[in-house]
């Protein structure tokens, strides 16, 4: 009695934030019930064995609640009231256990009424606030809740990010298919893409980087071609850096087009870039411009950099193969003398910031 | 005449003992009292349910206050106020309030005295009061927001959302929209758990009685664990009732 009540007592200043006393030592928060414990299954033996002993039915409760299985305690206590009608010890004991499960059942409800808090909270903020942080506190307590992902398309659209917005309508939607207002809202986004992406395609300066890159969309038929622009737009604006990164980004995408190789070749020509990504890069550029002796050169840095990088040895038996071609017939047209200094390569080839991947955007 | 006097005194006597001698109430009822009636720790020795039915109508005046304000700082100083009076412990917030009372009804449903109604009404009564928990939770994480901002605009807008959870957690919520206000545990709010526990007092055999202030007031848990009234005002180990 005196530890049930001192763990009602401690129930109030745990669920007040003071998690002391002896509630802890009985119901313990989220514990699993361990049913098959060594110390349960010797103590089952022993009730089996005089299943008339009280003791060995209050020592089976015991190490019930010990292993945090309450239920199982209450069942065995009342199975016990048959053969032992009107006994108070039993009737005290029960009273104490049951105690111990509406105590677990209203821990329960309090870790709940928190995490639901911080849910409403969270979801509150995305909706109302268009807060894209809350909105992704929300998403990870409850990852596939399609009410959350909801509130955070809709926050990603007012933020003018329609690509993120649509690819997270098409999460809400898989958890709820039968939506109306998601159905409404992804095309929506859909919408606010295209607008985006002909921005993109036709506008100049920042305002056009600003649609390419809302219209970016992870797996989409047009990524190559976003990346590209942006590569474009970037070098347009001498920004070497993300135009680098873009023109990478397609190149990986689509290996192979003339433009964004002009590009990676003009951003990597001054060798302030020597990291093995952007070497490989402009292994890749190269080979695809038919520069065979300055692919196999890139690429071998690249690999020594990064001898795990994947492809890599493929384009270099490529590059080798082509070298040994232009070894055998240099007087290939668009191959410019070895002694030629690469600033002064990018200068006669026009590899300039104007230059454009070949793709129409 | 000697006999008149006797049958007087006697009279007299089943009188005083009908009247002045009053039973003293299950140790239950005691406890059930303490969430109804009074209990010497609360601001005004009230009890611990109808501390929070007062705090929660001062919340709710507070958040509205809040959000009838145009300049931040005195946004800020009202919902501070009505943050405080939800979760503060020292001044009985809402939040500590309703814990306390649901605890006093544990605390009656595992005396050895009380009813079946009292022990099976117990948990079912702490379970329902999740809601009202839960509003005040959130109540605590929009403050601390609301604290955090520079815009007036958001302030307000998430004030307005304050005075919506202190007005369910006094009327209830109609959260499933099905036109039905605190129909459910989810949904409760002070009213419904007042009816509930007003249900509970109802169903009691022998009945309640409003119990009395002394009983109210010097019941202590002796360091076996065993309630009594502490008739000689010695106090005791009584683990947050004194």
């Amino acid at each position: 009695m005196r530890v049930l009540l001192s763990s009602l007592v401690s129930l109030a200043l745990l669920v007040s934030g003071t998690r002391v006393g002896l509630a802890q030592q009985h119901v313990h928060e989220g514990a699993l019930c361990q049913s098959t414990s060594p110390d349960v299954a010797s103590s089952r033996t022993a009730l089996a064995a005089s299943p008339s002993s009280l003791g060995a039915r209050f020592t089976l409760a015991d190490t019930l609640i010990e292993a945090n299985c309450y239920d199982e305690a209450v069942h065995t206590l009342e199975d016990g009231e048959a053969l032992h009608p009107r006994n108070s010890d039993l009737q005290a004991k029960l009273r104490t256990t049951r105690s111990l499960v509406s105590e677990q059942a209203y821990f329960a409800g309090k870790e709940q009424a928190e995490m639901a808090a911080k849910v409403s909270r969270n979801l509150l903020r995305c909706s109302k606030l268009g807060d894209l942080n809350a909105c992704d506190e929300a998403l990870k307590l409850k990852p596939n809740d399609a009410e959350i992902l909801l509130s955070k398309g809709d926050a990603l659209l007012k933020a003018s990010r329609p690509a993120e917005a649509e690819q997270t309508y098409r999460r809400a939607k898989q958890a709820a298919p039968d939506n109306a207002r998601i159905a409404t809202q992804l095309a929506a986004a859909q919408a606010q893409r295209q607008v985006s992406l002909s921005q993109c395609q036709k506008g100049s300066g920042e305002a056009a980087l600003a649609a390419c890159q809302s219209a970016l969309l992870r797996g989409a038929e047009d990524e190559f071609a976003i990346h590209a622009r942006m590569g474009a737009l970037n070098q347009q604006r001498n920004q070497a850096a993300p135009a680098l990164a873009s023109y990478i980004a397609a190149n990986a995408l689509k290996p192979g087009d003339r433009g964004v190789a002009l590009g990676i070749v003009a951003l990597t020509d001054s060798g302030s870039r020597n990291d093995a990504v952007s070497l490989a890069a402009r292994g890749s550029a190269l080979l695809t411009l038919k520069r065979g002796r300055e692919a196999l050169a890139a690429l071998r840095q690249a690999q020594s950099l990064a001898p795990a990088m994947p492809d890599l040895r493929a384009q270099i038996t490529q590059a080798q193969k082509l070298a040994a071609t232009q070894t055998a017939a240099p007087a290939v047209a668009s191959t410019p003398p070895a002694s030629v200094p690469s600033t002064q390569v990018a200068q006669k080839r026009s590899y300039s910031n104007d230059a454009q991947p070949s793709r129409s955007h | 005449m000697k006999v008149a006097s006797i049958r007087l005194c006697i009279l007299l006597f089943t009188l005083a003992a009908a009247g002045c001698i009053s039973r003293p109430p299950s140790i239950a009822h005691v406890h059930l009292g303490h969430a109804l009636t009074g209990v010497h720790v609360t601001p005004n020795k009230q009890g611990y349910l109808l501390v929070a039915e007062k705090q929660a109508e001062e919340i709710f005046a507070l958040a509205q206050k809040a959000t009838q304000s145009s300049e931040l700082a005195k946004l800020k100083a009202d919902v501070a106020a009505a943050v405080k009076a939800t979760n503060s412990e020292n001044e009985f917030g809402l939040k500590h309030s309703l814990v306390m009372a649901a605890n006093h009804i544990s605390f009656a449903a595992t005396s050895p005295d009380a009813s079946l109604n009292v022990q099976q009404s117990a948990p079912e009564f702490a379970r329902d009061t999740v809601r009202v928990v839960e509003r005040c939770e959130l109540i605590g994480l929009l403050g601390k927001d609301i604290d955090a901002s520079s815009s007036v605009d958001e302030a307000r807008l998430l004030a307005g959302e304050i005075a919506s959870l202190a007005k369910a957690n006094i009327d209830g919520e109609d959260a499933d929209n099905d036109g039905a206000v605190g129909a459910k545990p989810p949904e409760f709010g002070m009213k419904q758990l007042r009816a509930q526990l007003d249900g509970i007092i109802s169903r009691e055999s022998p009945p309640y009685r409003t119990v009395d202030q002394w009983f109210l007031f010097n019941l202590v848990r002796l360091p076996n664990g065993v309630w009594v009234f502490d008739k000689l005002g010695r106090g005791g180990n009584i683990d947050g009732y004194k």
